[in-house]
């Protein structure tokens, strides 16, 4: 699966979208919804959220448009755009009581609720911080350097290195958890086939 | 197969990469086609320019200029009952400490006038809740800043400020009308 920014846009429908063109509109949304849902509801872990997100992004889009230096950077432009919804919602203040930033235990407790379900990166990603989680996708799929991703969270290249070790080390640990509770199951958990 | 233990980022970016994509329910299209701007019957000029903005301050200044005069003691002298028995909610003895207080002749045009206040002013308020929402995307239009061109930015700063300016009017009028419900 690609990132938004495996989505290929013409220039001449971003003109149509200019115009107000209900068709542009239609096709631009059937084009990109998906991977802008998908990266919402990765990074939030919420379907109503990522839904907000995804219907907040592409109200932007529509009314802003007209305000695009260069139609040719429009998927990146969108993607931007998704990518502080996304990080508005982890900072907002309900999100930070719902998932402490600095207190990773509590969400890795959750574990323990689901001690038959079998390993897979989609729970184990799960079980990470919001924003670790964040970093995670947005350079793993969508393929932003440690510098872009420092500068989104108003920090250094470091933060964003810290964070995806911080995240293999956690998926390790998970892994290793999960062996020790279940032994009959093979150390080996496929991570997709 | 690969082993989560013997995770790295290259592995784990193919993992990630593999997962499916997900679809959002239909609801989210219908959503953003009601909040879409209608183009078709907006100037150009005012898609693009402050005008814009100053239409919607426009637009809520009777809101804001209606919801105190709506309060103001003066207008319940001027709209005082002329019956000689007025009603008072709350029995005989609410009655009576209206009487003590010179209150007597007002209560029905105190509720009337009350009742007359916008929600707005008096519960959590419609126009904040818009106004912030409208700036929480301006901002983050202004965080795409490297794909929008100077005269976009500088519009679109101007639009914050003056919805900035319209948000701190309201709550300064909510404060004001909280301090005078708080004398009654």
């Amino acid at each position: 699966m690609a990132g938004i920014h495996g989505v290929t846009i013409e220039p001449e429908l971003v003109a149509q979208l200019v115009k107000g063109d209900p068709g542009a509109q239609d096709l631009v949304y059937r084009r990109m919804a998906r991977p802008v849902f998908t990266m919402a509801r990765r990074v939030l872990q919420d379907s109503e959220i990522a839904e907000d997100v995804t219907q907040d992004t592409f109200v932007d889009v529509f009314n802003k448009v007209s305000m695009l230096k260069d139609p040719a950077s429009f998927v990146g432009w969108v993607r931007r755009i998704a990518i502080n919804h996304c990080l508005m919602t982890i900072r907002s203040p309900w999100n930070k009581r719902r998932f402490p930033l600095e207190d990773e235990e509590s969400i890795e407790g959750t574990q323990q609720d689901r001690p038959d379900m079998a390993m897979d990166l989609e729970a184990a990603l799960q079980k990470l911080n919001p924003r670790t989680r964040a970093v995670v996708w947005l350079y793993c799929v969508e393929g932003y350097t440690h510098d872009e991703i420092g500068e989104m969270f108003n920090q250094t290249a470091s933060f964003s290195k810290s964070q995806l070790n911080r995240a293999l080390r956690r998926l390790k640990e998970q892994s290793d958890e999960q062996d020790a509770a279940e032994p009959r199951l093979p150390r080996a958990v496929a991570l997709w086939t | 197969m690969t082993d989560l233990s013997q995770l790295d980022e290259r592995r784990l970016a193919e993992g990630l990469q593999a997962l499916p994509q997900l679809d959002p329910p239909e609801h989210v299209w219908t959503g953003v086609r009601r909040h879409i701007r209608p183009r078709w019957w907006i100037p150009k000029p005012m898609v693009t320019s402050s005008l814009a903005a100053s239409v919607v301050v426009a637009a809520m200044l009777p809101l804001l200029v209606l919801s105190p005069l709506a309060e103001s003691p003066g207008q319940f002298v001027a709209e005082e009952p002329t019956t000689s028995d007025p009603v008072v909610s709350g029995g005989p003895v609410a009655a009576e400490a209206a009487k003590e207080n010179g209150l007597a002749q007002r209560p029905l045009t105190l509720q009337q006038s009350l009742e007359s206040v916008p929600r707005i002013v008096r519960e959590e308020d419609p126009v904040q809740v818009v106004l912030a929402k409208r700036i929480a995307s301006i901002d983050a239009t202004l965080q795409t800043r490297n794909e929008l061109d100077r005269e976009a930015m500088k519009q679109l700063i101007k639009q914050r400020n003056d919805m900035l300016n319209a948000y701190m009017q309201v709550q300064k009028r909510r404060d004001s009308n909280a301090l005078l419900y708080a004398s009654y």
